[in-house]
């Protein structure tokens, strides 16, 4: 007899935490976004957005030897940035460290490419890419 | 207090509750974690593309290349692009340059156009470069996933 009440003061106290501990988490996700939970209104989970503005390659004996970006970021901070030129099937990647960008765009330093990629037609693709340092 | 032990069901019923609280724990916890270390991407990445184009006409050869995209910004907004063109263009005589139109476009994250501009300029004969600008649309930089460029053949051309 006392056993089988020990089973239910348990189980009524897990599931009791268990639906308490859901409807917080569904009413915080439906309440604001994901992005809000662990952290109250005054600390929001900043989002960024990388804002490209400009690229720029330097092509020599037409091989393309080095690249320039300009870049800045809604969320200012530390970030590394990477860029990957492919031009048919060679691709060569640039990277910057610990830039802090800020949303006042900044020209990067010229980056030499290696391997150098032939500059053929229709053309070649620069994918920049930044994530938080 | 005395009593039967704890039955083998129960016992695997207690394991799972347990299981389960801990990982809704685990994942309030970690976005805790994230939100106090860095911020997460909504857009990080952008793709440009930088075209060039060969062709020839007779034994007359040329080559335009795309060597910069440059976005002027207003604030968030961007409202022109200026390109940088390398050129090679072989001309008959009686004739100035070849015409050519560039055209740049800028798409979102579902490959929807946002706005685009293109200018139409007559590349002298000769090796050589210049700047061009292009009116757009007022566009956000935020909406911007990718810009695209591309050059079309016009035809010969002749300075006024």
């Amino acid at each position: 007899m006392v056993q089988n009440t020990v089973k239910k003061i348990i189980l009524i106290f897990i599931l009791t935490i268990l639906i308490t501990t859901t409807l917080a988490y569904s009413t915080a996700i439906y309440i604001e976004e994901v992005g809000q939970l662990g952290a109250s209104e005054k600390t929001p989970i900043a989002k960024y957005n990388l804002r490209v503005y400009s690229v720029s390659i330097s092509v020599e004996n037409n091989q393309i030897t080095s690249i320039t970006i300009t870049v800045a970021s809604s969320t200012p901070g530390t970030y590394n940035i990477y860029a990957t030129v492919r031009s048919g099937s060679c691709s060569a990647t640039a990277s910057w460290s610990n830039v802090y960008l800020t949303t006042t765009p900044i020209t990067l330093p010229s980056f030499s490419l290696s391997p150098q990629c032939t500059y053929t037609p229709p053309g070649a693709t620069v994918e920049v890419r930044g994530e938080p340092a | 207090m005395k009593g039967r032990p704890l039955k083998l069901p129960f016992l695997f019923f207690l394991i799972i509750i347990f299981i389960i609280l801990f990982s809704i724990l685990e994942a309030y916890s970690t976005l805790i974690t994230i939100s106090e270390v860095e911020p997460l991407p909504r857009r990080d990445s952008t793709t440009y593309f930088l075209s060039k184009y060969t062709g020839s006409h007779g034994e007359f050869n040329f080559m335009v290349e795309t060597r910069s995209v440059e976005l002027q910004p207003t604030g968030e907004h961007v409202n022109s692009a200026v390109i940088t063109l390398y050129w090679t263009v072989e001309a008959p005589p009686g004739q100035d340059g070849r015409e050519f139109t560039i055209s740049v476009s800028l798409y979102d994250d579902n490959g929807g156009s946002l706005t685009s501009g293109s200018v139409t300029v007559c590349l002298l004969k000769g090796t050589n470069s210049g700047s061009y600008t292009i009116p757009l649309s007022s566009t956000n930089i935020d909406d911007v996933a990718s810009v695209e460029t591309s050059i079309t053949d016009k035809g010969w051309c002749k300075i006024p």
